[in-house]
């Protein structure tokens, strides 16, 4: 899980794993590795979610954390759009080291605001990633089709 | 000591330090095998297992620290002394603890070890600071994006709306409905509309109309005390950010940030100001819980505005001389507008960093502002004091001037403009430090790029000067004081005339004199004046063409094109849409441009010009050979003509070097199949030799000083019944 600080990677994985969403934000530091079974199409995964500290200008991008990822969750939250810039940024430094696939989720859709940003823009950028999912970690919109897809996309091409 | 303690006593002690550390050390006997020479027995069963009495591996569930191992195998594999970080990981226990960790690999005397810590309290302190310090970046970051985004919404609508009461009736809601005060002044800083959250803000109750103090003074009184740098802004029409300390003792406690903006008209007159003002004490409050993020600038580390301010008044207290230098990254906006804010914080990094190598440990530099740097230069000699000053500051202009290399591998060039002053020559407090350093910096920018200015009085009043020519220039587009003259350009081997260039004149009403271009014309270029200054001297050419077409003398007119009408998207729109009303055919026109506007984005400009040339112009290079000359570039460009400059032209009679260069130039424009005008020919000599060097066209004062209209129709008259 990578992205800007406080995006909501950390409550993503808390709805994903415990079924609970805190409103109240408690920043992460370094890492934590939560652990999840996942069937589809009668094949089981199991993810080991990696919940990594939010880059910003506090914590750089760990290059060291994806080594030996299967895939990339890039998480940006809705309201902020430094956080789309940011990611797109994460981006470019990620596919220098791994060509695993990447979702880019676009989280916080329960709050009433939206980024300034053209939906060419988005689109531009559309293709580099295996999907683009909204979810909401408060409400649990599309939280569980976030991973869903993940599993898809090896039973596809594995 | 080794006589009171037996080494049985030693170990208890060492034990007892491991203990109190809270740390499980292990040394490393195979890949993935330890020794266990220490261990915490109340938590070290989550990280390892053991697999005999002193014997261990990492526990397998424990991914993190496995996945660690690659990392620290490595490390020791090359056996030199040092020390590898993991970084905090969390792991959780089985009744839903948190334990934070940290490993360390270590290489010390020929010894491998791991020694992973317990950093639980350590952990808790920096996820305070670090929780505290991210509330406070993403509330400043909301908040300059919802400033940001009414700001480029009411700049739209007053640029675009002349009417008042339309503009107003338009962006009342925005405003009233805003969640930080605006106030929208006219251009006399006069308030016109403000929202009830400005108010609000200030403790003011609108209803009562007694209040002494409004928004408006105590921003000023504020700024005035606080930034004393300020008047510059409203002077030269800038935009301005910054937080102000509100003491309203001893009821209010306020930290405001202010944003300031002059919205100007198609002429860059402001016609309006307008104030965003946000309550960030909160923030503030956030911040100041640590001591660190309160007083350094959180992005370069560097002592930020309020420690700066400490530091200066510390320094002007006590005797010892100093020199304050303000450095103002030239086009950081620009550099951020087109890399990204990422690569523009990274940029502003590398700077402070390398500010901070170049400079002595007794020496301050502190980020006082989103591009601004300020350094005080302390225990210089006082033999030769400016000079040292200055080879410092040209020094950090040079450093400051190598490439910098982004993430992206791209490299940017940036410059910066220093502003020098002196304590306590040029002033003993701490305000006035500040203004005339900030004012020194603004004249080394007009000057261009990467200059350097020591104040003086003497540069105040230049400002000053120049302040009142822009506004004399503003006032003078409106008024139309400008008048074409034309300057004849003769066919050297038909002697006919057959091209004019034309020039302005400005004269200023109650003037004696004409304004000449070299006094006026730079400035345009600086304030963006050249726009609308050029439309009405291209208009007022079309004017003149017009009148000599229907008196029978159809000549090609040569206008100049400056670098920044060239950047301007609607030129192209504009001249065919003036060639249209007045009738004229395309190819009486021919635009001249420097070579410097080809340096500056060839891209751009070769668009430009062939969009231009695509309607039927013509298109010159003037001055040609004084500035960045390529001949890969003259060969892609849609040029019909080169302009020789008058420099060379000057000593042809006698400079082998300027015969040499002129002769050059004229082949290898033919060959471009370009035809060669020489300007400023003033004697028969110098006509000689063009002429036996096949110049085309010849301007200057030889053949005819520039004249107005109807003059030049006269010469005309004149020249063509003696050639026939």
């Amino acid at each position: 899980m990578l992205g800007s600080s406080a995006v909501g990677k950390t409550s993503l994985v808390r709805h994903y794993v415990d079924g609970i969403f805190s409103e109240k934000y408690l920043t992460t530091l370094g890492v934590k590795i939560d652990k999840k079974q996942l069937t589809v199409k009668d094949k089981q995964f199991q993810f080991l979610l990696w919940d990594i500290e939010g880059t910003d200008q506090y914590a750089a991008f760990q290059p060291r954390y994806i080594r030996g990822a299967s895939a990339l969750i890039l998480v940006t939250d809705c309201t902020r759009i430094q956080t789309y810039i940011d990611a797109v940024d994460i981006f470019k430094q990620a596919r220098q080291l791994t060509d695993v696939p990447i979702v880019l989720v676009i989280n916080k859709t329960d709050l009433n605001k939206h980024w300034q940003l053209e939906e060419q823009t988005l689109l531009d950028h559309q293709h580099d990633f295996i999907e683009v999912i909204y979810t909401s970690a408060k409400t649990g919109t599309s939280v569980e089709q976030l991973f869903q897809s993940i599993g898809e996309y090896f039973v596809k091409h594995l | 000591m080794s006589n009171i303690y037996n080494e049985s006593s030693n170990n208890s002690l060492e034990k007892m330090a491991l203990n109190a550390l809270d740390c499980t050390v292990l040394l490393r006997r195979q890949s993935e095998k330890f020794e266990i020479i220490h261990q915490i027995e109340t938590w070290s069963n989550i990280v390892i297992s053991k697999i005999s009495a002193h014997k261990a591996v990492i526990n397998d569930g424990c991914i993190f620290l496995n996945d660690f191992l690659i990392d620290a195998e490595m490390f020791w594999a090359k056996n030199q002394q040092g020390v590898l970080s993991s970084g905090f990981w969390t792991e959780q226990l089985a009744n839903g603890k948190l334990m934070h960790f940290e490993a360390l690999a270590c290489v010390t005397e020929q010894q491998s070890l791991l020694i992973i810590n317990n950093v639980q309290s350590v952990f808790a302190q920096q996820q305070k600071t670090l929780q505290i310090a991210r509330e406070a970046l993403i509330s400043n970051e909301q908040l300059a994006q919802q400033v940001d985004n009414t700001h480029q919404y009411l700049n739209e609508i007053a640029t675009n709306t002349d009417d008042m009461k339309k503009m107003l009736a338009t962006i009342a809601s925005t405003i009233e409905h805003a969640t930080f005060g605006i106030m929208l002044l006219d251009k006399n800083l006069k308030p016109i509309l403000q929202n009830p959250i400005n108010y609000q803000l200030f403790q003011v109750n609108t209803k009562d109309q007694g209040q002494t103090e409004t928004p408006l003074d105590v921003i000023f009184k504020l700024m005035k005390k606080q930034y004393p740098e300020h008047e510059r802004i409203f002077e030269a029409a800038s935009a301005w950010h910054g937080e102000l300390y509100w003491l309203a003792a001893p009821y209010y406690v306020k930290w405001l940030k202010v944003s300031i903006y002059p919205i100007k008209g198609a002429l860059g007159d402001v016609n309006h100001w307008v104030f965003y003002i946000s309550d960030i004490t909160r923030i503030k409050h956030l911040l100041e819980h640590n001591e660190q993020l309160a007083h350094y600038d959180s992005l370069t580390k560097l002592p930020n505005r309020q420690l700066f301010w400490n530091l200066l008044e510390q320094n002007c207290s006590q005797q010892p001389a100093f020199y304050l230098l303000y450095l103002d990254i030239d086009n950081f906006k620009f550099i951020n507008e087109s890399y990204g804010h990422a690569e523009g914080d990274e940029l502003l990094i590398t700077i402070a960093q390398r500010l901070q190598k170049m400079l002595k440990k007794e020496d301050i530099i502190c980020r006082v502002g989103g591009d601004e740097f300020v350094i005080l230069l302390r225990n210089i000699k006082e033999e030769d004091a400016k000079k040292h000053c200055l080879a410092i500051a040209q020094r950090i202009l040079r450093k400051i001037n190598e490439p910098y290399e982004v993430r992206h591998k791209d490299r940017i060039i940036t410059t910066a403009s220093i502003g020098i002053v002196h304590f306590p020559t040029d002033a003993t407090d701490p305000d006035l430090l500040m203004k005339y350093s900030d004012l020194a910096a603004y004249n080394a920018k007009l000057t261009g790029k990467s200059n350097i200015k020591f104040y003086s009085q003497k540069l105040q009043q230049k400002t000053a000067q120049r302040i009142a020519l822009e506004n004399a220039l503003r006032e003078a587009i409106v008024n139309h004081e400008f008048s074409i003259v034309l300057q004849p350009m003769m066919d050297i081997n038909t002697g006919k005339i057959i091209k004019a260039e034309a020039l302005v004149r400005w004269l200023p009403p109650n003037a004696e004199n004409n304004i000449m271009p070299n006094d006026f014309i730079p400035l345009a270029e600086d304030t963006g004046l050249i726009i609308p200054l050029g439309k009405l001297i291209f208009k007022q050419v079309c004017q003149c063409i017009q009148q000599l077409n229907q008196q029978g003398h159809p000549l090609t007119v040569s206008v100049n094109l400056s670098p920044k009408q060239i950047y301007d998207n609607s030129l192209s729109h504009f001249v065919y849409q003036m060639l249209n009303e007045y009738n004229i055919p395309p190819q009486q026109i021919e635009f001249e441009i420097t070579e410097s506007s080809l340096a500056n984005d060839f891209d751009l400009v070769l668009a430009t010009l062939l969009q231009l040339k695509k309607g039927g112009v013509n298109i010159a290079v003037d001055d040609f050979g004084t500035g960045y000359s390529s001949l890969a570039y003259l060969k892609r460009l849609p040029v019909d003509s080169l302009k020789i400059d008058r420099s060379f032209i000057k000593d042809i009679e006698n400079d082998e070097n300027d015969k040499a260069i002129v002769s050059a130039v004229i082949v290898m424009a033919h060959s471009l199949k370009l035809s060669v005008i020489a300007e400023g020919v003033e004697n028969i000599a110098q006509l000689d030799f063009l002429s036996k060097m096949n110049c085309d066209i010849i301007q200057g004062y030889f053949f005819s000083k520039p004249l107005y209209l109807n003059n030049f129709i006269s010469f005309i008259k004149k020249h063509n019944e003696n050639l026939t």
